[in-house]
């Protein structure tokens, strides 16, 4: 039987991961949801799990360690380095955007501001990022 | 014809502007002219006969010896400039041209030197170049105050310019996820009611957009308060700052009551400033404090002299953020725990630098925080 897809979301806003949440069992019900509170959680949680998420979604503006400096931690890491990491924030400003690519993010999508373009977006990247299931190359 | 000559030649030495003087070798004055009494005052009776000398400053007498040689040996001397005394005891700036003067046989037997007044010409020098030397230096000053003032201006603007990226940030970021999420809780709410109805859920929704449109209102309140700040229309007095803290305490008295803190508060300084500004200031920084606890608060507000301190026991901050706390919209807590714009210590910043001081914060994570403002004295 194939695996579920397990997807981390690493945002310190309660109300996203809840947006995130309702998107997510709308479109992907059998999607496995991690959450994550901001960097640092997701760097203890990802440390602590026997397997890894199939592709992660990380805010930007977050306390303690915020999506930048998340992203410079994993892709540090072998074998976080090819893990599909997908800037999801708020900001449209270009400054964080390219900052974002610097860091190594695998893509940038801007926070919708309706479900339609919250589910569309989600989707998109999903079908664009995540690998073929079943799969366990980015698996520990 | 030769007498003729020499009549001509006389009268062109009476009537020369210049002074035209023979001396023997000796340095003895042998013939002087009228152009000669016109510059020194004295008559051909008095100088024909007495040394040179007479008309040499005492400071340039040194001179007539070496011009006596150079004249021995056959050599000119032209357009020598150096100072003379006149009659009446005044220095007049004098060019001298000197040439030996030669007997039929070729001998020297002394020399007739012309001197000509030129005081009116190296004072008109002087004047010349002290007004260049002055004109050189006031531009200078110019220039200087000109870059200084420029270079204020540049300062002003680099400020004016981040202030306005900050803002640029504020529309493409926290004005929107107020905004996002009314939208898109409305949405699930009205999705919710054509469906089955579970009325906590919906109720959920409900008090989601109910704070996200007073967190809006709040950020365009404070945005706007940070704005004003910039300009300065609001008038400078003495304020004491014992009664600003008096009064915004007052003003936090349910929190207080609520939450049992205990507030000290020393003698504080009287300092000059923008009453209102220091009323925001403390009611930023008491308000923090009294925000960011877990426990009981405890906040001591005292002075030492205009160094003013205001320490807490609350939830405090890793000390590597202590410069970024005051950038806009910098927050180090979750907005799920402790609610705020990200504006509040950006607008002390602000408040403290307009009243030309500074300020800096320490802290360790569960060990409080202390604040600290300079004001200039």
């Amino acid at each position: 039987m194939a695996q579920p897809l397990h997807v981390l979301l690493v945002d310190d806003d309660a109300d996203d991961r809840e947006i995130f949440t309702w998107t997510m069992s709308n479109i992907y019900p059998s999607a496995v949801i991690d959450m994550a509170i901001d960097g640092q959680d997701a760097l203890e949680k990802l440390e602590q799990w026997e397997y890894c998420p199939d592709i992660i979604f990380v805010d930007l503006n977050m306390p303690r360690m915020n999506g930048f400096d998340f992203l410079k931690e994993i892709r540090q890491m072998d074998r976080w380095k090819e893990l599909p990491v997908i800037v999801y924030s708020t900001s449209s400003n270009p400054k964080d955007m390219a900052r974002s690519w610097q860091a190594g993010a695998t893509d940038y999508i801007v926070k919708g501001t309706d479900m339609a373009s919250v589910k569309r977006d989600i989707l998109q990247a999903l079908e664009k990022f995540h690998p073929p299931l079943p799969e366990h190359e980015y698996r520990k | 014809m030769e007498l003729a000559s020499h009549s001509w030649l006389a009268a062109i030495i009476h009537s020369s502007e210049d002074a035209i003087i023979s001396k023997t070798l000796d340095g003895i004055i042998s013939s002087w002219n009228e152009g000669a009494r016109r510059i020194f005052g004295y008559t051909a009776e008095e100088m024909i006969g007495t040394p040179i000398l007479r008309l040499i400053p005492e400071d340039r007498h040194e001179e007539e010896p070496a011009i006596l040689e150079r004249l021995k040996r056959g050599e000119r001397v032209d357009h020598f400039e150096t100072k003379r005394i006149t009659k009446d005891g005044r220095i007049l700036d004098i060019s001298l041209s000197i040439s030996p003067i030669r007997d039929n046989n070729g001998r020297i037997i002394g020399a007739s030197k012309i001197a000509r007044n030129i005081t009116d010409q190296k004072e008109a020098e002087r004047i010349i170049s002290e007004g260049r030397e002055r004109f050189q230096k006031e531009l200078e000053a110019t220039v200087k105050e000109r870059t200084r003032e420029l270079g204020d201006l540049n300062t002003r603007l680099a400020r004016s310019n981040y202030e306005l990226e900050q803002f640029a940030y504020i529309a493409s970021h926290d004005l929107q996820e107020p905004l996002r999420k009314i939208h898109i809780f409305s949405e699930l709410l009205e999705e919710g009611l054509t469906g089955q109805i579970d009325v906590s859920k919906l109720n959920t929704y409900l008090e989601k957009i109910k704070g996200a449109s007073n967190r809006m209102s709040k950020l365009i309140r404070d945005v706007l308060d940070y704005s004003r700040l910039s300009r300065a229309d609001q008038s400078i007095s003495h304020v004491s700052l014992n009664l600003v803290v008096k009064e915004v305490l007052h003003e936090f008295e349910l929190v207080v009551a609520e939450k049992k803190a205990v507030i000290e508060v020393d003698a504080l300084p009287v300092v000059r400033g923008i009453s209102p500004q220091f009323h925001q200031l403390f009611r930023n920084l008491i308000g923090n404090a009294l925000k960011f606890s877990t426990q009981q608060p405890k906040i001591v507000i005292r002075a030492e002299g205009h160094h003013i301190i205001i320490k807490d026991n609350g939830i405090g901050f890793p000390q590597e953020f202590a410069g970024k706390i005051f950038d806009i919209f910098q927050r180090l807590n979750s907005q799920d725990v402790y609610s705020g714009s990200g504006i509040g210590l950006a607008l002390c910043k602000k408040i403290v630098e307009n009243h030309g001081g500074t300020i800096k914060a320490e802290s360790e994570p569960g060990k409080g925080s202390t604040f600290h403002i300079f004001l200039p004295a």
